[in-house]
């Protein structure tokens, strides 16, 4: 019989469907202009998978619709087989499924006054989550963050991509079912970049986690991805 | 691919030119009413100065006209005594709430984030290395010293050592009066006495009880009281509250009229610090201060003690001039009945107690000045609540997008409000504790601008600044942290700026 990887609380909404995200003609519009227009797609569990497209196009909005921090004009959105309630007075994932899904933003949005390592176990405490250090600095020295000095020092004082790494290893500490990134790599270099994918690749494959990122450029990334959509003006291609 | 010359896109120009002409008309209306703001500026920059020119303005009162209303005196005057009361509470209980987040921190997550983040700021401005006392002060408690909320504890509880000295101060002159004489029954001439308001009773009415009272075994004491002003040689004054005693031949303030109204010896209060044998003038009359007394001072007067016989005939320069009352060693009543016996020509007299006279002066000072340093209390306490909820507002612009981050991610934003609380609570415990002993200095500065004059700080004015603190601090984030959900705005700060 077939193991289910999920945690015990999280098992009740998980009816042995492979897909980890169904997205049914999700809409979305900002003043009257169309940022999406009846996107659906399904994402597999287990895997990564790049929406891609130019500035503009609304891959990023799409992200947010599924981290459930915008509501979309019409469709709907199902993680784990549920519903995204978006008329919850919390808007968000957090009443769902809390820390089965880990988010990354545009900008890495680090405390810049905390230390590293508070910034990513305090986001685990915020959440009634006791951190696992032993997690944490495997994830980080896998990131190639293995300066115990750096760990104390404010997050400000890190640099850009160093920043962008930390708010990943943030979003990774809970042991996230699903990661939803929005281009995590935007402050890396080309070399930096494939690192950090060949990592996210590692930790799937290890781990069963799922990945969905916006990317800008996915050709640098190919090699670790299991499957690319790309979206133009608001619609897939 | 559109043609591009001089003029920009040639398939676009009808549309930018529609464009540019309404972008120009709404800069020519911007500039309409900009001009007509500017008109109305200097137009009324003219009549200011103009009226303060001609002198108007120094006699334009916009509030003074306002009615008394007794119902908001009465409150302001209990005012220092409700909030000494809410502070004796609220800061134990805010101490004791931090302090027990900290003990089951080490056991629950949630509450090792609401310490830990309401004791450092989210971000900071630069990257500069913290100050040592900043580190330990994050370590140990919260984050920052929130200055304006302690200077509005320290103001409170300063309005309140000055309303508490200017109403209680007075009495301290009657205390040591009363000491002096042994009785608790006063004959005075009203029953609203106090040493701020004249009265007398007649040298034969005075006679009559003394008679009266010896035929009873009752000790009788006159004294005659008076205010006046002693002038030092180099010019210096001081207002006086002057008490005649009679007084024995061993006394250093032992006087005969023979000897004429020259160099009278008195005794001076100890707080206006004339050095012992110096001339001064006593209401005109030359006088030398041959001792001192202690605690005869209130505001703005010192305490002056002098034989009744030479205040009689050279301060009042009348040998029949009237008592100011008469102490008894009896009850009230024996005191009314030996006054009936004694008031044969019905002058205006009573007895009251000596509690009764403290009382009326206490009473006295309370009405005319306890509501306006309330009010000083309660105008540090809206300082400090309007200086924290903008700090709040602040620190919310500031954080935004890490709240919003939290929010998104996952973290409850009633454990986001509950740290926002928590480090208002220690802010307000900081205030208070930097607020309290700045307050501790400040009635130095008074009672070395005002004669007599002996504010203090004490429990119950550290109560009434640890209750502004708390209303401050924890009163002022709460507006902003109910709309945490708004305020933050997940979508919008979350996207990248």
């Amino acid at each position: 019989m077939k193991r289910n990887p999920l945690p015990q609380h999280f098992r009740k909404y998980n009816i042995w469907t492979n897909k980890a995200v169904e997205i049914n003609d999700v809409h979305k519009s900002y003043m009257g202009s169309m940022a999406l227009k009846g996107i659906s797609l399904d994402i597999d569990k287990s895997s990564i998978t790049s929406i891609t497209g130019h500035s503009g196009s609304g891959k990023s909005t799409l992200l947010r619709i599924i981290q459930g921090i915008e509501k979309p004009d019409k469709g709907e959105v199902t993680i784990f087989n549920q519903k995204i309630d978006y008329s919850s007075p919390s808007i968000g994932l957090k009443n769902l499924i809390n820390q089965n899904v880990g988010i990354g933003f545009q900008s890495p949005m680090l405390m810049g006054n905390h230390s590293v390592l508070d910034n990513i176990q305090l986001y685990l405490k915020g959440k009634g989550v006791e951190p696992n250090f032993p997690t944490i600095l495997d994830l980080l020295f896998k990131f190639g963050l293995d300066n115990k000095k750096k760990l104390d020092q404010p997050a400000a004082s890190l640099s850009g991509g160093e920043q962008m790494k930390v708010a990943l290893v943030r979003a990774l500490a809970s042991k996230p079912q699903l990661l939803l990134l929005d281009e995590p790599t935007s402050a890396i270099d080309s070399m930096g970049t494939k690192n950090v994918f060949k990592t996210l690749r590692d930790i799937v494959d290890t781990t069963g986690t799922t990945i969905v990122t916006v990317t800008h450029d996915s050709d640098l990334i190919q090699d670790y991805i299991d499957k690319e959509v790309t979206i133009e003006s608001g619609e897939l291609l | 691919m559109n043609e591009i010359n001089n003029n920009g896109p040639n398939l676009n120009k009808p549309i930018l030119d529609e464009l540019g002409t309404s972008i120009e008309s709404e800069q020519r209306k911007s500039n309409r009413e900009r001009l007509a703001i500017g008109v109305a500026m200097a137009i009324g920059a003219t009549a200011v100065a103009g009226s303060i020119f001609t002198g108007d303005a120094s006699h334009f009162e916009i509030t003074k006209s306002m009615p008394f209303n007794p119902m908001a005196q009465q409150f302001m005057n209990s005012l220092d005594s409700y909030l000494a009361k809410f502070g004796e509470v609220s800061f134990p209980t805010v101490l004791a709430g931090i302090g027990l987040t900290k003990i089951f921190a080490n056991k629950n997550s949630k509450l090792d984030f609401i310490d830990k983040i309401s004791s450092k700021e989210m971000v900071s401005d630069s990257v500069h290395k913290e100050s040592f006392l900043k580190k330990i002060l994050q370590k140990s408690f919260a984050g920052r010293a929130a200055i304006l909320a302690a200077i509005g504890v320290t103001l409170a509880s300063f309005s309140v050592s000055v309303g508490n000295e200017v109403t209680n101060g007075p009495e301290r002159p009657i205390i040591a009066l009363m000491d002096k004489i042994p009785g608790d029954t006063l004959i005075t001439e009203s029953a609203q006495a106090q040493p701020m308001l004249d009265g007398q009773l007649s040298s034969s009415l005075v006679g009559h009880i003394e008679e009266n009272a010896q035929s009873k075994g009752v000790n009788a004491v006159a004294f005659t009281k008076n205010l006046g002003e002693i002038t030092l040689k180099n010019g210096e004054t001081y207002n006086t509250l002057e008490f005649g005693f009679e007084t024995p031949k061993t006394s250093k303030i032992y006087w005969t009229v023979t000897e004429g109204c020259k160099n009278i010896p008195v005794y001076v209060d100890r707080s206006a610090r004339i050095p012992l044998n110096s001339n001064i003038s006593i209401d005109g009359v030359s006088a030398i201060a041959t001792g001192e007394i202690n605690g005869f001072s209130a505001i703005g007067r010192e305490g002056v003690e002098m034989s009744d016989q030479v205040m009689k005939d050279c301060i009042q320069k009348n040998i029949k001039a009237p008592d100011y009352a008469v102490v008894l060693n009896t009850s009230p009543n024996e005191a009314k009945q030996i006054l009936d016996e004694s008031n044969t020509n019905h002058e205006a007299a009573t007895v009251i107690t000596k509690s009764q006279y403290l009382k009326n002066s206490v009473k006295f000072w309370e009405g005319n000045v306890k509501p306006i340093t309330n009010t000083l209390a309660l105008f540090s306490g809206l300082f400090a609540f309007v200086a924290m909820g903008a700090s709040m507002a602040g620190r919310l612009t500031r954080n935004k997008r890490e709240l919003a981050a939290m929010s998104a991610s996952g973290i409850n934003n009633g454990v986001i409000r509950a740290s926002e609380i928590l480090r208002a609570a220690k802010d307000s415990v900081i205030a208070t504790i930097v607020g309290g002993s700045i307050s501790l200095v400040t009635p130095f500065i008074v009672n070395s601008l005002e004669a007599g004059f002996k504010a203090g700080i004490g429990l119950e004015e550290l109560a009434v600044g640890a209750a502004v603190g708390t209303i401050g601090c924890i009163g002022g984030v709460i507006k902003p942290l109910i709309r945490i959900k708004k305020n933050i705005d997940v979508a919008e700060n979350t996207r990248v700026s």
